[in-house]
């Protein structure tokens, strides 16, 4: 079947671009991704890191009690 | 093996006399088969172009449905009652338990298969006089590939979080050519063919009992692990 | 649970030397496709697709076989890695085949008039493609234990060994429809360029695999925090209680 020359043009950039865009998508995905895990790490270390000083504020006044 | 075989049949003895007992599994399948084909025929149509040539399709698509059902419940039980860890506990075979399993659901996919037949002759206007022996024995070949896979998922999905709702999602896309071989065979059969003419379709089912039953074999311990 | 890898400085240099090349593969590969190979006779512009198409077929198969070997060395060594790869691995073998299943419908509609014929070869790229989305769901709704790691992996070799009962099913079901050029004989430029886009796109994959072979990492390192994160809360909890 003979297509014109500018008719299939169009199919072959839409094939073209939907894979880039699957592509970029894909990749959008994982930055988000890894942005929402670093985030998480930050929260949850800095977290810790609260839990540690009450903890001890909190040693400190049981030994002073005692 | 002589351990092996008595594991198996003690497994598959006390399924069965459980299934005989409550008919927790057989009552639900047989039910959701036959509303199954009610909704295949209500949405293909009442007209017989709509129906013909489709019955073959109808009927597969509605036992795979249909054993889902089923096959939920296999592990299920187990589960909720712990005696899965027990099970696991004994010095017994997995390979074994998991044959006695298979071959429990075998029987309960079995028996609606021949129930549906008198259903699915009327439904679909086909005369079944002097194919329904070769029908079954497609039905039994398609059944035994779909119930070895189906157990496997079976035991896989019931350790995890989402456990029913995984196993169809798991299931479905690998039983695609277990559902285009048998519905292959089956059309053939219906239309009056011998076995002979349908020897390839044949041929993968029982391929994929193999295939299906020798991998579950093989790796059944990693899955039934506590 | 697995330790992280420390990241290194080789492997750092080997990252870098293969994005590069990756880069350099797909921009070279581009040119190959669209400036280099010539036009084809009877199919007109519209046959550039291959380059896209074909490649991206063999990546996706390539996806497919990591996430089989990766399952095989999981359950053999249960080293945490190979759990991560195969769930990289898995994600990319359904990007590369929704590719195929884009790119082909496109590629279908000039030449034999519509989108979707249901040819053998693309239905079963299909169904193959639901077979790891359906892999895809079950990690990700499984949970995060050993128990689903290890009904991935099991999984993931059945849905390999699948394989070729799916080829030979969908052959036998659309035998009527087959209309996909078997064995098309291709000039040197074409093949040329088909070669590089296949390699190009190869080393996108393995690029692709690495990084996301790290943000599995980095969610088990979440994942871990989290838990030691409760366990302190409920200790904190025990220890008020007590005062």
């Amino acid at each position: 079947m003979q297509s014109s020359g500018c008719e299939n043009m169009e199919y072959l950039a839409m094939a073209f671009g939907a894979a880039w865009l699957l592509l970029g998508g894909f990749l959008g995905l994982l930055w988000r991704r890894e942005r929402r895990l670093r985030r998480r790490i930050e929260h949850l270390t800095a977290g810790c890191a609260q839990a540690g000083q009450t903890e001890d504020a909190d040693g400190a006044k049981t030994s002073v009690s005692r | 093996m002589k351990g092996w075989w008595s594991c198996m049949l003690a497994v598959l003895e006390r399924d069965l006399r459980a299934e005989c007992r409550a008919k927790e599994r057989l009552g639900p399948m047989a039910f959701f088969l036959a509303s199954t084909l009610l909704v295949f025929c209500f949405s293909l149509g009442p007209s017989v172009a709509g129906l013909d040539g489709a019955g073959a399709g109808v009927l597969w698509s509605s036992f795979v449905l249909a054993s889902v059902l089923g096959l939920n419940r296999s592990f299920a039980e187990e589960r909720e009652n712990a005696c899965l860890d027990a099970l696991l506990l004994a010095p017994a075979d997995r390979g074994a338990v998991f044959t006695g399993k298979m071959l429990a659901n075998f029987a309960a996919l079995a028996c609606i298969q021949a129930a549906a037949l008198p259903a699915f002759a009327v439904l679909f206007n086909l005369d079944l006089g002097r194919v329904w022996l070769r029908l079954l024995g497609v039905f039994l070949l398609g059944g035994a590939a779909l119930s070895a896979v189906g157990t496997l998922f079976a035991a896989l999905s019931s350790s995890l979080r989402l456990r029913e709702t995984l196993l169809p999602v798991l299931l479905l896309p690998v039983a695609v050519p277990v559902l285009i071989a048998a519905t292959d065979a089956t059309s053939v059969v219906l239309t009056g063919g011998q076995l002979g003419d349908c020897v390839s379709c044949l041929a993968v089912l029982a391929v994929a009992w193999l295939v299906f039953y020798t991998l579950a074999i093989m790796l059944i311990d990693r899955v039934l692990e506590e | 649970m697995g330790e992280a890898k420390v990241p290194s400085r080789t492997a750092d240099l080997l990252e870098t030397i293969l994005g590069v090349a990756a880069l350099v593969g797909g921009l070279t590969a581009l040119w190959l496709a669209f400036v280099h190979a010539p036009v084809e006779a009877s199919m007109g512009l519209i046959q550039r697709t291959l380059y896209l198409h074909v490649p991206a077929a063999a990546t996706a198969f390539l996806g497919f076989a990591t996430v089989f070997v990766a399952s095989c060395m999981f359950l053999r060594t249960g080293r945490v890695w190979w759990d991560h790869l195969a769930a990289a691995a898995a994600e990319l073998g359904v990007l590369f085949s929704t590719v195929v299943l884009v790119s082909g419908p496109l590629w279908a509609k000039p030449i034999w008039g519509t989108y979707w014929r249901w040819e053998p070869r693309l239905t079963a790229m299909l169904i193959l493609c639901a077979t790891y989305a359906a892999y895809l769901m079950l990690r990700h709704y499984g949970g995060r234990t050993d128990g689903c790691q290890r009904a991935a992996a099991v999984f993931g070799i059945f849905a390999f060994a699948n394989i070729p009962a799916v080829y030979f099913s969908a052959r036998l079901w659309a035998a009527s429809q087959q209309l996909h050029p078997q064995h098309v004989q291709l000039e040197p430029r074409m093949r040329l360029a088909l070669g590089v886009s296949t390699v190009a796109s190869a080393l996108l994959f393995v690029c692709l695999l690495d990084i996301g072979v790290r943000l599995q990492q980095l969610a088990d390192r979440v994942a871990g925090l989290e838990e030691s994160a409760d366990t302190a809360e409920a200790l904190e909890g025990a220890a008020t209680d007590a005062i």
